[in-house]
């Protein structure tokens, strides 16, 4: 007899950690951000560096983001990118 | 091929791919998804065996039910095949009565769906007509019989057995009793076996084994969880996985000792993939355990961590029994570090000490 519980079906044991978060950015008119809200407040920040990812090129939704190492005026770092699918931001 | 439309004329299941478009060249090609065929015909085959225990799956879409000494039990020949079209519905089954598997096969071939053929008596008489492509062997054989013009069942009834037998060895034989109505295949009724599956769709598609290997250690830990699976032994288990595009592969693993717990069965399951080459990208991933048995005498290691995972294990009773749930204890593992994208590098994998 095969009995199949189908109904669990999901990711549900396995959860990818990192996933991206949608962030407000204000950028200037290269499409560079030039702040960040965090905490509700806004934050300027300076790009240290950029660089872009094209990958699973296969799928409907394939990844091709435009990512951007901040550097916070207290001193942090965080990462956004754009992704170009969207005119979202996100961070991880 | 594994099968095609009734339209599409002289193409056979089993043929080559280049010989079936040379033949059809209009032919619209769709990616076989054996796994879910798979699934629907088990349950199909389950159906069947309400209505009687002795019923033998021979490859998708053909089975062979044993209905002798049934008649009583339905009120006669007709109530019982009525009650077999009606117990597969919403498929249209055609159905073929015969003493014989080869010629209940042709009568059920040439029966209209929904309803049911009897072979007459004479069997030789009523296979003449057949074409040899009819003949439960492989696309070669058949196409070696059409190469010396034999094309229907009558012409290989007509010759003797050697001659066929020289040229084609034991399937000759095998190709010239069939043709006279001679099925010396036994009748083999499916065992019942109790068998459990889970699927988990992967969060991103897979190109690489480590991703493949948590997916899978959740899915061995998910299963040994199962009130039917615990506390006892498996034998086997089968793994299925859909890949993009619809496509599918499916691999059986036989332990050579039964295994009693995921750890076990996922350390060797780990050492049964490290060879794995997927044809494309997996989406989703089901395993099934098979062969359950109790439990079985075996020697064990005194001084493994086992207390210390006892302990564990005792600790998070009493979380469950506090929190009245499950409690969400996960375990960070990496899964493609050297990933591009950050959400692929690492996931949660549900801890089961």
């Amino acid at each position: 007899m095969v009995q199949n519980t189908r109904a669990t079906k999901g990711a549900g044991g396995v959860r990818p950690l990192g996933l991206p978060r949608p962030i407000e950015v204000r950028s200037d008119e290269r499409g560079w951000p030039v702040a960040v809200k965090l905490n509700r407040r806004w934050v300027t920040v300076t790009v240290e560096d950029r660089w872009r990812i094209d990958d699973e090129w296969w799928r409907e939704e394939g990844v091709s983001r435009i990512y951007f190492q901040l550097a916070l005026v207290d001193g942090r770092t965080t990462a956004v990118y754009h992704s170009l699918a969207s005119i979202e931001w996100y961070c991880h | 091929m594994v099968d095609a439309s009734p339209q599409a004329r002289g193409i056979t299941a089993g043929m080559p791919l280049a010989a079936a478009l040379s033949r059809c060249p209009g032919a619209v090609l769709l990616e076989a998804d054996l796994s879910l065929y798979q699934a629907a015909f088990d349950h199909l085959l389950d159906v069947l065996e309400t209505v009687s225990p002795l019923v033998e799956g021979e490859g998708l879409g053909l089975a062979y039910v044993d209905m002798d000494g049934l008649e009583e039990l339905y009120g006669g020949e007709e109530p019982m095949l009525e009650a077999l079209s009606r117990s597969v519905v919403p498929f249209q089954a055609n159905i073929g009565v015969g003493q014989a598997k080869f010629t209940a096969y042709l009568a059920a071939k040439s029966s209209r769906p929904g309803r049911w053929r009897k072979t007459s008596d004479d069997a030789a008489a009523f296979l003449r007509d057949f074409p040899v492509d009819v003949l439960p062997l492989p696309w070669q054989v058949v196409e070696r019989l059409r190469g010396f013009g034999l094309n229907t069942l009558g012409e290989v009834s007509r010759l003797s057995p050697g001659p066929l037998q020289a040229q084609l060895g034991p399937e000759g034989l095998q190709a010239w009793e069939l043709a006279n109505g001679i099925d010396r295949r036994p009748f083999l009724s499916r065992r019942s076996e109790e068998q459990i599956t889970e699927s988990l769709a992967l969060s991103s598609p897979a190109v690489t084994l480590e991703p493949i290997l948590v997916t899978a250690e959740a899915l061995l830990a998910r299963l040994f969880r199962h009130p039917k699976v615990s506390g006892k032994y498996v034998r086997a288990l089968s793994l299925e996985g859909k890949l993009s595009r619809g496509a599918s592969f499916t691999q059986r693993v036989a332990f050579r000792e039964a295994v009693g717990d995921a750890r076990g069965a996922y350390r060797l399951l780990k050492m049964r993939l490290v060879n794995l080459q997927l044809p494309g990208p997996l989406e989703e991933l089901s395993i099934t355990l098979m062969g359950l048995t109790g439990e079985t005498g075996r020697q064990v290691n005194l001084f493994t961590e086992v207390r210390k995972r006892d302990n564990l294990r005792e600790a998070l009773k009493q979380l469950e029994a506090r929190l009245g749930r499950r409690p969400p204890v996960f375990q960070v593992r990496e899964v493609e570090p050297w990933s591009r994208i950050p959400e692929r590098r690492r996931a949660l994998v549900e801890y089961v000490p």
